[in-house]
């Protein structure tokens, strides 16, 4: 009985203080996407004639998941179908690592990022009940205009 | 070339389903099933059990030796003693032939009783030593026949074995720790259960032997207001809810008890048995 007590305090709190954060950055990755909007970003390879110069710029971010999500990821694992409380945890960080590599873009004095490219890792491999956490790298060539 | 960056709608990579709805939803779902498997498989090993013959548990497990797995066994005149009412109580039981009862006393503080398998009974010296009468220590051991006649541990050893293989299973196949921890309470819960169901039914047997033997059931009536109070001693025990219990509590049994004596006319005292006419 007592794990079970143990357990639902895990949970709470990893449901409380995981969703507060969770609403936190998505408000911080809005106000900062409003922000820098006028950095484009391109998948493409074709560089423009008018382009000056270039430099590689990459964003990274590592997010932790919490207990309740970790949780729920397990129960689902058994019955299979989407994980939706890890969706937003990778929209959370593509987005804020796309934002840092804008971010590296204004440093430098470029207007906009070429050939960008992701990259997503998992730390750690959740393995069986450990809390997992993911690391997202966004990477371009940054293009600063004539 | 001017190109433009609006604002899109950024809900699309995200669902928009509420995280603590797909909790409940996937938790009562699993635990609903889980429960039912565990019931299902409990229910048919336990039915299972009475097959397996008694010469096989007492083959399984041989010649008891409690001095290898720690406890120390004496032998001497409260064993002697034991294994005789072990004995009278016996006769009263209506043992299927080749049963036979082994008492085994062990010198140790430990309140406590219990039956295992090859019909041997272990009982512990800080229970006999804090028992006041001999009825209610012919209660605990009426008791504690009545699980070896009703093939209560092999019927457990059968359930551990099933529902260990089950949670094996989950947890080394599906990964998920979430899972063998919702499965390994529900099957703590079905055991629990039927654990207190198996209590009951030994209960009713010792009873009826204990009015065969004494004519009255007295002894169970002290022994569990006995067992009443020591619940009620520990504040650790008596905050523990019946669903996490491996007995009913004692209050209960004894209320059991006065139900099952008053239906099958069985005095609930010696003073009241020698009032009963007929």
């Amino acid at each position: 009985m007592i794990e079970l007590i143990i357990v639902s305090i895990l949970l709470v709190l990893g449901y409380l203080v995981g969703s507060s954060r969770e609403k936190k950055h998505y408000a911080s990755i809005k106000e900062r996407e409003a922000k820098l909007r006028h950095i484009m970003v391109f998948e493409s390879k074709h560089v423009p004639a008018s382009a000056n110069s270039g430099e590689l710029v990459y964003g990274n971010v590592v997010i932790s998941t919490d207990y309740f999500k970790m949780f729920v990821a397990g129960l689902r694992k058994l019955v299979g179908g989407r994980l939706t409380t890890f969706e937003s945890l990778l929209d959370r960080g593509r987005r804020e690592a796309i934002l840092r590599l804008k971010q590296e873009a204004v440093e430098i004095g470029a207007s906009s990022v070429f050939n960008v490219r992701f990259e997503t890792s998992s730390v750690s491999q959740g393995a069986n009940g450990y809390i997992g956490s993911i690391e997202v790298l966004a990477y371009g060539s940054a293009v600063t205009q004539r | 070339m001017q190109y433009q960056n609006p604002t899109p709608d950024d809900s699309v990579n995200v669902s928009q389903e509420h995280p603590l709805k797909e909790f409940a939803q996937l938790l009562i779902g699993i635990s609903l099933v889980s429960l039912l498997l565990i019931w299902l498989l409990s229910a048919s090993v336990g039915w299972l059990a009475r097959f397996v013959p008694f010469e096989y548990e007492q083959s399984l497990v041989g010649e008891l030796d409690i001095n290898a797995v720690g406890l120390k066994a004496v032998s001497g005149a409260e064993q002697a003693k034991l294994q005789a009412l072990a004995d009278r109580l016996s006769v009263h039981m209506d043992l299927p032939s080749g049963m036979k009862i082994t008492v085994h006393y062990v010198d140790d503080e430990t309140v406590n009783a219990l039956a295992t398998l090859g019909g041997n009974v272990v009982f512990f010296s800080g229970l006999v030593n804090k028992l006041d009468s001999e009825q209610s220590l012919a209660m605990v051991m009426a008791h504690e026949i009545a699980h070896v006649k009703l093939r209560h541990s092999i019927a457990a050893a059968g359930k551990g074995l099933t529902i260990g293989a089950l949670l094996a299973f989950v947890t080394n196949v599906s990964g998920s720790s979430a899972g063998s921890f919702l499965l390994g309470n529900s099957s703590q819960l079905s055991v629990l259960s039927y654990s207190r169901a198996q209590e009951s039914a030994a209960d009713e047997l010792a009873a009826a032997a204990l009015y065969y033997e004494y004519g009255d059931v007295a002894g169970a009536i002290e022994l569990f207001s006995f067992f009443s109070e020591l619940e009620n001693e520990s504040l650790l025990n008596s905050t523990v809810p019946t669903l996490y219990r491996s007995h009913p509590f004692s209050d209960q049994r004894a209320e059991a008890l006065r139900s099952l004596a008053s239906q099958r006319g069985w005095p609930l005292s010696a003073k009241e048995a020698l009032h009963k006419s007929g």
